[in-house]
């Protein structure tokens, strides 16, 4: 129960006692980033051991239940967590060969974006995920500024300004839902959310699925992420497209599930504005990576379409269509990392951003590009590896609720990036005049990506041993009267057809 | 009582006309600030009874507001100001690469 609250407060205090840990005790910064990252990750594990037995609530401050504010941890909070911790921990690891000047800023940001992100998924107060909402979003702002030069800032402000508009209309929303039912609990909104009058509903419904919406980059609200997460640091690339965005989804769908039941959404049909608009963003996320010739832009544009393959799955309301996106979500957020870690070092390495210089480069850097290659088929969806697994689940998903057009784009979307990313491949192992030599590269720049990039062998092997973790995920967010029974301590769980 | 929200309506009106009507980055700003303004005007009018006071609970103050509108309108308010702050710094950063406010002329990145 303590590891709920020390998971928000260990990230916090690390990143303000940075600031006086990198003026006296110069000597410990390194142990102390990774130590921190890594309590950070043994706190997350024993918090789903404990959730997956027991989903649990901790009132901050010892308040009375619905009185302060407390958080509120269910299966999917706690496997969001875990792969929050882990992604931030890798890209700790990473960032400490990768960034060489303001690292006092970098990583004080950085701690405080990992507080944002776990406070977002473990909190059930309305206003409080507002709040760390906003934390997530400021710091991503000034992240996606790191480097300092025109084009990140252009970028930044960019997403800035859809930004705050999309943290207005979630204000909005909170508002109102606060002044017709007069709580922010989550789960007391379960039984609250009741009385609010449909017209309004749809009204906050419509606030939401845009202010979040715009935060996941949903498709006609896509434009700041490429830039944003083309022109940031590359760690900072790789843990914005890896896992803030889906953060935001997590949040979309939590306040969705608890305003509506299961059958309302589908008697509003709910399932087809996801479905179609799920359908829209892969095929332009696809479409535009394909004429792309930034390589970092190219991930972006990828990382949109993948939001749609999850899309999708979510957009089924059941429980197969869940499973098959939270499976994708974690596996977009391994696989999405590496990508956007191997395209730094070749950044950092060649000086090409551009996809057509990358000509030979399987050949300077061959570690990098071999990692590179596995997780770009990887990404595609080809049988041996991961990915195939959660696109598989969808596709079942999608082909047993008689979903043809979002079943088949599935298919035609991942040939679409089949033919870009072999592209790249094709590039980086192509032969060129001159004679190249490999590049010296620290073995501490590719210890990150090999690192996460060994986890698709245990994805991909042992799909079972997670899948039995995600199925009790739905248990909690389709039945929202389970979720509120976590309020009162119950130990019965209604099931999803009782 | 109603007067207040059409207030409300038409500054939040206004400051969406503002964001989409202008391309100047400071006029952008202050219509995320105007928007942002009539949010919390909107709580503090949520929140406010007539001869209304603090909420101390003994028998002397019987008519007392809702303490939780006004907590939020000053998180709200807390969230607005460090974003105009960090809007404002990077206006400075952009003119000073770009050497012009006008949105549409800042457009390097495409595609």
């Amino acid at each position: 129960m303590i590891a709920a609250i020390f998971l928000i407060v260990v990230p916090l205090l690390a990143g303000f006692s940075f600031l006086f840990i990198d003026k006296y005790l110069a000597k410990f910064r390194k142990l102390f980033i990774l130590g921190t990252g890594l309590i950070t990750l043994l706190l997350s594990i024993e918090l789903l051991i404990q959730v997956i037995k027991h989903p649990l609530v901790y009132n901050l401050g010892n308040w009375k239940e619905g009185i302060g504010i407390s958080l509120i941890i269910d299966p999917l909070g706690g496997i969001l967590a875990v792969l929050i911790a882990f992604i931030s921990f890798i890209i700790i690891l990473y960032s400490l060969s990768y960034i060489k000047n303001h690292q006092l800023k970098y990583y004080t940001l950085l701690f405080l974006l990992i507080t944002g992100m776990l406070g977002m998924v473990l909190t059930g107060d309305l206003f409080n995920l507002y709040v760390f909402f906003e934390i997530t979003s400021i710091i991503s702002y000034v992240l996606v500024a790191f480097n300092k030069n025109d084009t990140s800032f252009e970028a930044s402000f960019k997403y800035m300004i859809i930004g705050s508009i999309s943290g207005i209309l979630i204000l909005l929303a909170i508002i109102l839902i606060y002044q017709s039912t007069g709580t922010l609990n989550l789960a007391q909104l379960v039984i609250t959310a009741r009385v609010i009058p449909i017209q309004l509903k749809k009204v906050i419904t419509v606030l939401i699925l845009i202010g979040f919406g715009a935060k996941f980059a949903v498709v006609p609200l896509h434009t700041w992420l490429p830039d944003a997460h083309s022109t940031a640091p590359s760690p900072i690339s790789a843990l914005l497209s890896g896992v803030v965005i889906k953060v935001f989804l997590y949040a979309l769908l939590r306040v969705l599930f608890i305003l509506f039941k299961v059958d309302e959404l589908l008697a509003l049909d709910f399932n087809n504005l996801f479905l179609y608009s799920g359908v829209i963003t892969l095929f332009t996320g696809h479409l535009l990576a394909y004429r792309q010739d930034k390589l970092k832009r190219l991930l972006a544009y990828s990382s949109i379409a993948q939001i749609g393959y999850i899309l999708i799955g979510i957009g089924l309301f059941n429980e197969r269509g869940l499973e098959g996106a939270i499976y994708h979500v974690i596996n977009h957020a391994v696989v999405k990392g590496v990508l956007f870690m191997t395209a730094g070092i070749f950044i950092l390495k060649t000086k090409k951003k551009n996809i057509g210089d990358l000509k030979g480069v399987g050949y300077q850097l061959p570690l990098s590009s071999f990692i590179f290659t596995v997780s770009a088929l990887n990404i595609v969806g080809l049988p041996p590896f991961n990915s195939f697994i959660s696109k598989w689940l969808l596709l079942h998903a999608a082909l047993k609720a008689g979903f043809i057009i979002p079943a088949s784009s599935i298919l035609l979307g991942s040939l679409i990036s089949l033919s870009y990313y072999l592209r790249i491949i094709i590039l980086l192992y192509s032969k060129v005049k001159e004679e190249l030599t490999s590049i010296k590269i620290s073995y501490q720049l590719q210890l990150a990506p090999l690192l996460l990039s060994l986890f698709y062998l245990p994805l991909a092997l042992f799909p079972n041993f997670l899948l039995l973790l995600i199925k009790k995920a739905p248990l909690f967010l389709l039945k929202t009267i389970n979720y509120y029974n976590i309020l009162l301590g119950g130990k019965e769980w209604i099931g999803l057809f009782g | 009582m109603q007067f207040i929200y059409l207030v409300v309506i038409i500054l939040f009106c206004l400051g969406l006309y503002t964001i989409l009507m202008n391309t100047n980055l400071i006029k952008i700003i202050i219509g995320i600030n105007i928007m942002d303004s009539s949010l919390v005007l909107l709580l503090v009018a949520l929140s406010y009874k007539p001869a209304g006071t603090a909420p101390i609970i003994d028998k002397q103050y019987s008519v007392i507001v809702d303490p939780i509108p006004q907590a939020l309108a000053l998180t709200a308010i807390v969230i607005g100001a460090s974003i105009t702050a960090l809007m404002l710094l990077l206006t400075i950063k952009l003119n000073r690469y770009y050497n012009t406010l006008d949105i549409s002329e800042i457009r390097r990145l495409r595609g």
